[in-house]
């Protein structure tokens, strides 16, 4: 890996392009790149180089570019917060109960205030506590 | 706590596979009910290795033919019948008699059987450190 700041690929683009390319971009890598291999290794190790990620991406010139558009829109349009959908579903929420028949907080839970911040108690420290 | 069986929630409130954890006097014990079968299990949520009521987070499942759920913390495994840990023959967590009468999951406080809880002489330190790498 060769640190760098940065390649050039297009100037003067209008946004939808931009979009669309960062959009192509983004697939091809998906689709390409070894897994939680790194964009710049991608790119190295790329055939060509950033020409030949160019002429995919702007010139289109493995006619991939529809495939990977409709890829991304399929992405953006099934897109679920695991988050949001866990607070918008009952059944989901039950697991995150803390005391299935109580609503108290659970009073086991120990903190002490360390340099302006919560922590844990050490176990000594509980001892204390209770004493 | 006397015995007697103590109600602490509907059946329909345990997630199969997924323990809960309920207060049980000053107890706090985690209630398992398994898939394929109709008997629930409770022991104490406390992990004597984390020092942390956590137990109702573990995975369950079978381990040298009993039925075990994992601390979610150092993975240890608790007998969800007896509470004794599989790793540490020292170690144990209160296991507690528990049925399901009426729809209703009942627990009975005083089936410990006494023997003093070991804690591992890892638990001092904060209760959650993670192990140390290497």
């Amino acid at each position: 890996m060769r640190p760098r700041h940065a390649d050039l690929f297009a100037t003067g683009l209008d946004d939808e392009t931009l979009i669309r390319f960062i959009d192509r971009f983004l697939m091809f890598y998906i689709r390409t790149a070894d897994r939680l291999q790194r964009t710049s290794v991608w790119m190295e190790n790329l055939e060509g180089g950033l020409d030949y990620l160019k002429s995919v991406i702007v010139d289109d010139s493995l006619g991939l570019a529809v495939d990977l558009e409709a890829d991304i829109a399929h992405l953006v349009d099934t897109y679920e917060c695991g988050w949001k959908a866990t607070i918008e579903d009952a059944e989901k929420l039950r697991r995150f109960r803390t005391f299935v028949n109580s609503e108290r907080a659970d009073d086991s839970l120990v903190f002490v205030r360390e340099r302006g911040q919560r922590r844990p108690a050490l176990s000594s420290e509980m001892a204390a506590e209770v004493a | 706590m006397r015995a007697g069986w103590t109600t602490v929630c509907a059946l329909d409130a345990l997630v199969l596979d997924v323990g809960v954890r309920a207060r049980l006097g000053d107890a706090q014990v985690a209630v398992f009910r398994l898939s394929g079968r109709d008997d629930v299990f409770a022991i104490d949520a406390f992990d004597p290795f984390s020092n942390a009521p956590v137990l109702s987070r573990g995975i369950v499942g079978d381990l040298q033919g009993e039925l075990v759920v994992a601390s979610p913390i150092y993975k240890q495994h608790f007998n969800l019948r007896t509470g004794e840990c599989l790793e540490d023959a020292t170690v144990a967590v209160r296991a507690f008699a528990a049925r399901v009468v009426d729809g209703q999951v009942q627990v009975r406080p005083s089936s410990c059987e006494g023997t003093p809880l070991a804690l591992p002489s890892s638990c001092e330190g904060y209760p959650l450190a993670l192990p140390e790498s290497g």
